[in-house]
């Protein structure tokens, strides 16, 4: 062998370690979403040429015509998971050339696409849950069928430069039940005790209800073990400001203002930034420095208490979805994403107006605004989605009447208090009178 | 609320400030040759009663639309009886209100010229600007130099904390030293330009290079830093021109207006001495025998332009 010549050393990923590496990061509740969110970009391939700014999104919210068309039914035993779709189903095309491939190339991108981006998703949401895969899947133009024991898929040696399938059976074309249905069992024991724990379904129950209460009633009904899925609606006062913004293939409406509670008090799961991309929320009531609760100058202050009738919402928009900050598991925005950076300034500057309001209601005296005065200055009830895609509007903060005094209180060493009354030759002068003395020298002498 | 210092100080003279005005002024000129306009553009800044930066900006570029921000409830009534042109507007709003709720998207020269320290609030409102300078947009901030009174009796370690409290990420790397009050300014300077650096960072439709950097001293300390936000073809032509006519505004140096506090009488010396071709004339000379040193006549080049003059009349 020549010394100059080229010869190919061996990268090939080794399946073991590729799928542990790509379900480790993944919560199963984020999971589940993954899935959901196949179903969900398929119901909205016939609305997606409208949803390409949020102008659109906004649209597609006030029609009140719109009925969803598509249902997904979850549904989780002890040692099976299944999910229905009637999303029209994935033609045997499509699944041999594109829906099994790990990652998206160019030419498997779709234009409808809104919520498909890296083309993980839903390989790495059923290599998390289980063994065993059954896929079966109902078109117009001939679905197909998935029997796949994972650990064997992932023993099979390859010979060389073969590439890694699944094999799949074609069904003939149908008009009738269209959909997909997943079917995983040999359920791994990580997933079967966290299915086991009472907590998990109420969980899961929530974080579908908030993440797509976008489509939820519009686009799709979801449903889990049988029980209907409402969308998580709440509101924000009408007195909000907002900021819009482009960057790219990128719309983005950033609103902040102040939750609009059915009862007295503020809750704090609606507390904080929410942050959608294309309709579906990838984080909510975040109160972290990821959105700019930094304190010192560089962000809002850091979140407290005083701050939690603050609601703030953030809609990414754009019809190539890869150009969205999500991560790939959409459970967060990627940080050095330039599109979430510039985005991040504008919620600093809309947002400080909102908690520098609810910092000065704060003074040494107590709170300043009742908390039936911060529900009148929130101003009448609106959606939040609604605000998240409406029309740019500035926030008023409420003026503040009455005196204009302050009471000043404060505790001092008594022997620093006896030293000013010796020096002022009036021993027996009382803490006020010493206070209100060198305030007044302090006014007459360095201020005015 | 701090009261305007415009309530108690009159500004007529203050020359030092009014040739930072005139420079700034130049720098607007050099971006307008650099094929940037500058007479389309917005202006909004903080007129106060006397409105001196609109009337040179409205003279001599030609600028008609303008917005003055008011944030003193005491000044604002007066604000609005010494507007001198139709065209201003006086909003009763901090800047920081004002920010977060314009909606002109037509480019502007925005002008915070604040007299606080540096804080929260002004680092808050730079980001703001990162927000809302359109591409061909410009964005300046003046801010009080020298340690605001609730440091001033405080040692460098004390300033220190109070500051990395205050402004977090943006007071990085300083040191005691940077706190003691000969090196005050220039860390306000640093902290300021770092604010903009970081408002800018994320814009991918155009680059902010903050290439005016300005220090003037009539009672305090003044730190003027700013630029445009445009193409780096433009920010190219832009440096090129100031390298031509503002030469002593070199990158992202702080430049010091130095307050010289010449008699007329000198002035007139110092006007043939910097404008003849031998450095060693008779006026130059006897500028150097009453005292006069080689970095007051390079100063003196550097503003001959700028300095304004003032008479006193009898009517």
């Amino acid at each position: 062998m020549n010394m100059a010549d080229k010869i190919r050393a061996d990268a090939s990923p080794e399946k073991r370690l590729f799928i542990s590496l790509i379900t480790r990061d993944i919560s199963l509740i984020d999971a589940f979403l993954d899935i959901i969110d196949n179903s969900i970009n398929a119901a909205l391939e016939p609305l997606a040429p409208q949803l390409k700014t949020a102008d659109g999104y906004q649209r597609l919210l006030a029609n009140r015509r719109l009925k969803p068309r598509v249902q997904i039914d979850l549904t989780i035993g002890t040692n099976r998971i299944t999910v229905e779709d009637t999303a029209g189903g994935i033609s045997a095309d499509m699944a041999s050339k594109h829906v099994f491939k790990f990652g998206r190339s160019a030419e498997d991108a779709d234009s409808n696409d809104r919520l498909s981006v890296y083309g993980i998703g839903l390989k790495r949401a059923i290599f998390k849950c289980g063994n065993k895969i059954e896929i079966t899947s109902e078109n117009a133009k001939g679905g197909f069928e998935l029997d796949l024991t994972v650990s064997d898929w992932a023993k099979k040696k390859l010979k060389k430069d073969e590439p890694w399938t699944f094999e799949i059976t074609p069904r003939a074309a149908t008009r009738k039940d269209l959909g997909t249905r997943i079917t995983i069992t040999q359920l791994y024991d990580d997933v079967v005790r966290r299915l086991a724990d009472g907590l998990f379904e109420g969980q899961l129950r929530e974080r579908i209800a908030r993440t797509y209460s976008f489509f939820i009633g519009r686009v799709v009904e979801i449903s889990l073990n049988g029980k209907p899925i409402p969308k998580e609606v709440f509101d924000i006062g009408q007195n909000y400001s907002s900021h819009k913004f482009k960057s790219g293939t990128v719309t983005c409406n950033i609103t902040a203002g102040m939750a609009r509670s059915p009862g007295k008090d503020f809750r704090d799961k609606n507390s904080g930034w929410f942050v959608f991309c294309n309709g579906r929320a990838v984080l909510f009531a975040d109160k972290t420095r990821l959105t700019g609760w930094t304190g010192g100058g560089t962000g809002l202050p850091l979140f407290q208490p005083k701050h939690r009738p603050f609601l703030g919402t953030v809609f990414f928009v754009s019809a190539d979805p890869e150009a969205l900050p999500w991560t790939t598991t959409k459970a967060s925005v990627n940080e050095e994403s330039a599109v979430w950076q510039e985005a991040k300034r504008h919620m600093i500057s809309v947002g400080r107006v909102v908690t520098s309001f609810l910092d000065n209601r704060y003074t040494e005296e107590g709170t300043e605004f009742a908390p039936a005065d911060l529900q009148d200055a929130t101003g009448k009830s609106v959606s939040v989605l609604a605000a998240a895609v409406g029309k740019a509007r500035e926030f008023k903060p409420p003026k503040k009447e009455g005196s204009n005094a302050i009471r000043i209180q404060y505790s001092a060493k008594l022997k620093d208090v006896k030293m000013i009354e010796s020096y002022l030759r009036r021993p027996g002068m009382g803490g006020s009178e010493v206070g209100r003395y060198t305030f007044n020298y302090f006014l007459k002498n360095e201020v005015r | 609320m701090k009261p305007s210092t415009a309530s108690f100080i009159s500004y007529d003279l203050r020359p030092a400030k009014q040739a930072e005005r005139r420079i700034l002024l130049d720098f607007l000129k050099c971006a307008n040759e650099a094929g940037i306009p500058v007479s389309d553009c917005r202006y909004v800044g903080m007129g106060a009663t006397k409105f001196y930066d609109f009337h040179l900006l409205h003279r001599f570029l030609g600028i008609d639309r303008m917005i003055s921000l008011e944030r003193d409830p005491d000044l604002q009534d007066r604000a609005e009886f010494n507007c001198p042109y139709d065209f201003i507007s006086v909003v009763r709003k901090t800047a920081t209100e004002f920010l977060a709720s314009d909606l002109d998207r037509r480019r502007t020269i925005y002008w915070l010229d604040y007299e606080d320290g540096i804080g929260t609030e002004i680092t808050g409102d730079i980001i703001a600007l990162g927000t809302r300078v359109m591409p061909g947009g410009f964005a300046f901030v003046t801010v009080y130099g020298d340690p605001p009174g609730v440091l001033r009796s405080q040692n460098d370690l004390e300033r220190l904390e109070f500051f990395q409290s205050v402004l977090g990420d943006f007071s990085e790397g300083l040191t005691g030293e940077n706190m003691q009050n000969a090196n005050f300014a220039a860390t306000v300077h640093h902290v300021v330009q770092t604010a903009f650096r970081n408002a800018f960072a994320p814009r991918q439709d155009g680059e902010f290079k903050p290439l005016f950097n300005v220090q003037y001293q009539d009672s305090s300390p003044m730190v003027t830093v700013g630029g445009c936000f445009c193409t780096p073809e433009q920010t190219k032509k832009l440096k090129e021109r100031l390298d031509n006519d503002l030469s002593f505004l070199s990158g992202d140096q702080l430049y010091k207006i130095r307050n010289m506090a010449l008699t007329e009488r000198e002035r007139r010396l110092f006007d043939l001495a910097v404008t003849k071709r031998r450095s060693n004339s008779a006026q130059a000379n006897k500028l150097r025998s009453i005292g006069f040193k080689k970095a007051d006549f390079e100063s003196y080049k550097n503003l001959i332009r700028f300095l304004p003059r003032y008479y006193e009349s009898i009517i």
